[in-house]
This record gives C-alpha cells, structure tokens and sequence, in this order.
C-alpha cells in the first residue's frame, strides 16, 4: 500500500478494515455529520482534547466545538496532541474507529478549525461541484 | 429726530454693571482674524463722554459688520451685552446683540468730543460734578447736530440698574452665549455623550482625556477633561443627567473632531464646578433625527447622520493598523430597518470589542458618518452616540416590525460585498481571465487589480540592466567600454554601476495565464533573491544564476498590479506591472474563496 508522505505529516495506520477504508471514498466531514455516514469511511479532523488512560481511544473537538470519540485498534505508541486528522470507518454509536491518524504540525501557522469547518460545508453544501462520494 | 446717547455708559458697562439699552456711537470697527477661527470685530464705541476699544462683536453679529451697516459714527442700541474681565484685569464688553438705530451717513459725524476712559479716573470727575459734560454744544455737520447735554438727564445720573448678578453663579447661562471672553457663567445641560476615557503618550509626556456633549434649549457644546479632571468629573457625570457646570474655558472649537453646532468648545480646568441637578424636566434630551436606511443613497458622502436599525448580524472582531501604524480593534454591524434595506456600520475600539448583537437588539446612533465605501456605509466616529434598545417610540415600532415581518426579509444590502480581507478593503480582485473579459486598463486611466498568481515562466534574458549607481538614479548607464559607465540622466560617468531588475514572468492561475513585468522591488520577492545577488552570479556563476530562475517557478503570490493599454509603432497591447508581490496568505484566501462561493449560491 502506497501512503503519500507529506511534509510534516507523520501518518499511523492501524489494522483495521485497511483495505476497505484506503480504497473508498473518505469524505470530510464534522461531528454533526457522523449519523449521515454510519458505516462508512469518512476523514475528521480535530484538536485532540481527552486521550484514554489505555492509550486506545481519544476524543476530538471540531470546528463547532462539537466532541467525537475516536478509537483505536491498537494502544498509541507516542503522546497525541494538537490538531490531528483521523480516517476510518464510523459505528453505529457515532464514534469514529480509526484505521490512520495524521497529526498536523502547527510550528508556522496554527491550523484554524473553523475555517476548515466553514470550507467542509461548503463541500458538503454544493455536492455537484465536489463529486467525490 | 436727534439721537441720545448715553452718557455714563461706558464706565458703566466697564465696570459691569447692567445697563439698560444704551445708545453708543460707533467710533471705529477693526477685523480680527482670528487664525483658524471664524472673523472677529473689535469696535471702538463712544457714549458722548468717553470712548472704549474693548467691545467685541459676538461671531453672530458678524453679518452686521460685514454688510457694512457698522460704519464709524453710526449711532447703536447695545440690546444686550456681557462685559469680562480678563486675567490681567481688562475689561471687556462682548456685544450679544445690537441694533443700528441711525446709519453713518444720517448721523454725518462725531457726537461729542469723548475722550478714552481710563478706569478710576473716570470715577472721581463724575462723583465729584454731577454734571460732568461741560463742554459747548458741538455742532455737527449732519441735519442733526445733537446736544450732549441732553443726553444726560436721560441717562447719566439715573442711577445704574442694581448689579444684580454680578458674579454670574446664581444666573443660568444659556450654551449659545458662552464664549472666551467671559469667564463667570454657570450654565445648566444635559450630558447627550460621554466618551470613554482615552490616554495618550507622546514627547511630551502622557495624560488621559474624555469628553462629553451638552445640550440646553439654547445649543449644544463639547467639554474635554484632561488628566486631573478626568480623576474629578469622569465618575460624577452620567450620561442622561443634567449638570450645573460653571468656570471651564472656552476656545475654537476644533471641527475635525466635534460636530457639534458651536463655534466654541469647552475645557474643564481645576476652577472648574460640575453639580448634579435634580429638576431637569426642562432641559432638552438629546434629539434624533432618523434617515431610513434605504435612503442614505440621497445623502452626501462623509454626512453625519442619526441612524435606528435591528442588529441584523455581526460580524467578528477585526484588528486592523491605521496609517500611524496604531493597532485598533474594529466590528461590523449590519442593521437593517422598515426600508427593508441593510446597511453596513462600523464600529471602533472599546465599543467594538463589547458590542453584543445577541438577541437583534435595536440599535440607535446619533452622529454616525456616511461614507461611500464599498456603495453605502456607516462608521462610528468618537463623538457618536450609541443606544441599544433605546426608550423612543421609533425603536418599539421597528421592533414590532422586524419581529412580526422584518426577520423574514432577506434585506437588500447597501454596502456592496467586499472581496474580504487580504491587502485592504478595497482590493479589486479579479482572475486573469476577468482581466481580458472586462477589458482592464483599456480606458483613459490605468486600471487596478489584485490576484492570485503562480509563476509558470521566467524570461532569464535581459531581466537585468546596468543602471546608475547613484543613490536615487536608476538610469541606464552605458558602456564606455573603457572602465566608465555613463549615465545620461546625471551626465556623469562612474566607474561602476548597480544591476537593477526588469523581470518578465508569466502567471496563471485556474483560468488564464497573463504575462507581467517585475520591476527591482517585486523581481525580488518573486525570486527571493536581491538583485545585487542575482547580477554577481549573472557574471560568475551561471548555473546558480539558472537555478534561481528554476526555484522560483511555481510559486504563488498575491500580486497587486497596475494595467493599461499602451500602443508602440501603430500596435496596441496590454501592459501588465506588478505594483507589489506578497507570499499568499492562505487564512484570509480561504475566508475569500468561502465569501464568494456563497455569495455566487445566493446569486
């Protein structure tokens, strides 16, 4: 499997449904729009606020200030923290289990939550100019 | 019929004691320009017996004077008057209003033989002889020649009317009498605006002022407290409130910064009162008068006008630095009102940072400025007086409005959209195709455009010329081929010269590609490289020089430039200069590209 490698990104995948969620569309989306896509892989960035005594779950906070809950295959092997994007799939219960997590450096320019979230609905506003579902 | 003048007046008023309509003959009138202020006279007036130069004409007589009708020897009716003591202990007499009762020409002449009055002397000659005018009837050239002596029993030993209020602290003075040359006056007035207090900090040190306008059924005027007497007043004054105040000092009223109908302003200084009133029912509140929204477009730009409107939506904080590079804090507020139309205000500093639009509140502001910008919008200025949900029936039948139907209007918006932030507000942004399909710079003037664009190609040959060393020469110089580079401009010639740039670049974006051209300042952002660099390895090393041209390729900026049709030989072709290449800043891009987006759904 072939994982772009940007700069500044620093991607984990975790072994889950790999193959399902890298191959399908993973649209962008924020926490109020994880019941449209229950069962389905979608992309969702967020501040990490809480992570789990166990290492194997944390909860993000999106540009709304709304809170979801990601988990994780397997234990996290450094600390988590900041602006971080999650790929995988979403359960029934909303919560988002994770098959890669990307933590996004923000040394020059703080990443600005709202702005992103303002542009997520965009896309998700006008569907026929951003067919990727 | 003979005029009368009144004997005695002169030492009267000098003294300030009242004196009821004295009849005085004009001896002279001389213009004061008074630098930035508006023109004052001086008069020199005469009662028969003595004459006096310190009567100042009060700035509403000033018709009187420069129609001409006060020419010297015309005979007046001094209606009403004030006379002040200066702080080097001269008097003088401020003439608040004043009749002509004989024109120059009927008079012909002097009446009398006055002399100039001198304080104190004056005194003993007229309490020793009871009738002082011993002088021979003086037969004047007009129809009229007058007896001085008659004039006395009609005034002179009358006794002068009480001094009933001397002092002035028990008088109520109205605002529109007030001025510098009088110093005791108490007036009574509502505060319609108090500032915040500001601070300062310059050369000469720091202090901190607030102001505050009154108002009584006479007019209205602007008082500033400086430093100790903000410690004193500021807390005591209310908004609303009726205050005696008394003892401040008058100036010039500077109309940049008041709007205020009043040619003065006051200061308060350490003499100064400032007392609560209780009974105020009288005093005048403060008065708007409403323009509906819809129709601003009528009024001139920069009008200052009283505005009520719903708080339809607000938007974020906005700091923004101002030419004296002082960081300010603004907001933007759009109200709407019956008209059915939006309209975009400003707002500034501390009222911005605490503006709290939750709940559409309504919204009244006295003295808001009018401008132009961007179509029609409104700004606070600092003498703007801000109520929310105000208690005027205007406010409750706009309530009823919006709440019943106005909340489900979408408004149509006097304030044109802007492109958002990014290089100013008024950036004319436009895509390169734009540019071609709305024929830029075709017209008499260049035309102005911003974009965002990506370097695709560099012409590397002659991007850079021998230009004159000099320190603000940038000729070309030429050659000698000698050592010697001389320059045309300076008629000098040097033995070295400085490499400038001239770059030409072409950019794209999505939709088109255009070439420009660089000159030395924007060359240099855009290969990030400063010419005097990029020459040196032009001479000595060229795959470095080759490489800076590859490295810049493809890089993005925010390109403010300047284009125009210019014809060579018969042939026309759009010229396209880069003014000023920034790196792009991809916050305030995005915000742009998200504005437009939903401004075009909405379309």
């Amino acid at each position: 499997m072939f994982l772009p490698r940007t700069r500044g990104k620093k991607t984990h995948s975790q072994q889950r449904n790999m193959s399902g969620v890298f191959e399908s569309p993973k649209p962008r989306i924020n926490a109020s729009m994880l019941s449209q896509h229950v069962n389905r892989p979608v992309c969702l960035t967020g501040r990490v606020e809480k992570v789990h005594p166990s290492g194997k779950s944390f909860t993000l906070t999106d540009g709304e200030g709304k809170t979801v809950s990601v988990e994780l295959n397997d234990p996290l092997d450094e600390e988590l923290s900041g602006i971080v994007e999650v790929v995988g799939m979403v359960s029934n219960k909303g919560a988002v289990m994770a098959t890669a997590y990307t933590a996004l450096r923000e040394e020059k320019i703080p990443f600005d939550l709202e702005l992103y979230n303002e542009a997520l609905k965009v896309v998700h506003d006008f569907p026929q100019y951003y067919p990727f579902q | 019929m003979a005029v009368v003048l009144s004997d005695g007046a002169i030492e009267a008023l000098t003294k300030g004691q009242d004196v009821n309509n004295p009849m005085l003959q004009l001896v002279n009138i001389r213009k004061i320009d008074g630098g930035n202020g508006p023109v004052r006279f001086r008069l020199m007036m005469s009662d028969g017996q003595h004459t006096m130069s310190s009567f100042m004409l009060s700035t509403q007589l000033n018709p009187l004077a420069e129609e001409n009708q006060l020419a010297p020897n015309c005979v007046c009716m001094l209606k009403r008057s004030v006379t002040n003591v200066l702080k080097d202990g001269r008097r003088v007499v401020v003439v608040l209003d004043m009749e002509v009762v004989k024109s120059a020409e009927e008079v012909g002449g002097k009446i009398g033989e006055p002399t100039p009055y001198v304080e104190g002397q004056a005194k003993a000659p007229q309490s020793a002889v009871p009738n002082p005018s011993v002088r021979p009837l003086q037969p004047q050239n007009g129809s009229d020649g007058m007896a001085k002596g008659s004039a006395k029993p009609a005034f002179g030993k009358k006794p002068l009317v009480a001094p009933s209020t001397p002092g002035g602290t028990s008088k109520v003075a109205p605002i529109a009498s007030l001025n510098p040359y009088q110093s005791k006056w108490t007036i009574r007035a509502r505060v319609t605006n108090k500032s915040g207090i500001r601070t300062w900090s310059n050369s000469r040190g720091e202090g901190k002022l607030f102001s505050m306008d009154l108002v009584d059924e006479s007019g209205e005027i602007r008082v500033t407290a400086f430093t100790q007497e903000v410690d004193k007043f500021y807390s005591l004054v209310e908004q609303g409130k009726v205050y005696y105040i008394s003892k401040g000092s008058l100036k010039m009223a500077n109309k940049q910064y008041s709007t205020l109908k009043n040619d003065y302003e006051m200061t308060l200084n350490g003499d100064s009162t400032v007392i609560p009133c209780d009974d105020s029912s009288d005093v005048p509140t403060l008065q708007y008068s409403f323009v509906p929204i819809g129709d601003l477009e009528a009024h001139e730009k920069d009008a200052i006008v009283d505005v009520i409107g719903v708080v339809k939506t607000v938007e974020d904080l906005a700091r923004i630095t101002t030419k004296n590079s002082r960081e300010v804090s603004k907001r933007n507020i759009h109200l709407m009102d019956m008209s059915g139309r939006v309209i975009s205000l400003t707002m500034w500093g501390a009222e911005a940072e605490t503006f709290d639009g939750s709940g559409q509140p309504i919204m009244a502001i006295k003295g808001a400025r009018l401008s132009d910008f961007g179509g029609r919008s409104l700004s606070t200025l600092f003498s703007s007086v801000v109520m929310m949900n105000p208690d005027l029936p205007e406010a409750y039948k706009l309530r009823g409005w919006y709440d019943k139907e106005g909340h489900a209007m979408d408004g149509q918006s006097m304030t044109e959209l802007r492109g958002g932030g990014g290089g100013g507000g008024n950036t004319n942004w436009k895509t390169l195709a734009d540019v071609k399909t709305e024929h830029l710079g075709h017209g008499e003037k260049p035309d102005y455009f911003s974009c965002i664009g990506t370097v695709v190609h560099l012409r590397k040959e002659n991007c850079m010329y021998q230009a004159c060393p000099s320190a603000d020469c940038n000729k070309k110089v030429v050659d000698q081929q000698n050592g010697m580079y001389r320059c045309e401009k300076c008629d000098k010639e040097f033995p070295e010269f400085k490499y400038r740039l001239m770059l030409s670049a072409n950019i794209a974006d999505f939709g088109d590609n255009q070439w420009v051209t660089c000159f030395q300042d924007t060359a240099e952002a855009i290969l990030g490289q400063n010419s005097a660099y990029v020459g040196q390895l032009k001479d000595s090393n060229e795959a470095a020089f080759d490489e800076i041209f590859q490295q810049a390729n493809f890089n993005t900026f925010v390109l403010r430039n300047r284009v125009k049709l210019e014809t060579y030989n018969d042939e026309s072709r759009i010229k396209v200069t880069v003014m000023d290449a920034k790196p792009v800043d991809h916050k305030e891009y995005s915000k742009r590209l998200i504005m437009s987006i939903r401004k075009l759904a909405t379309q």
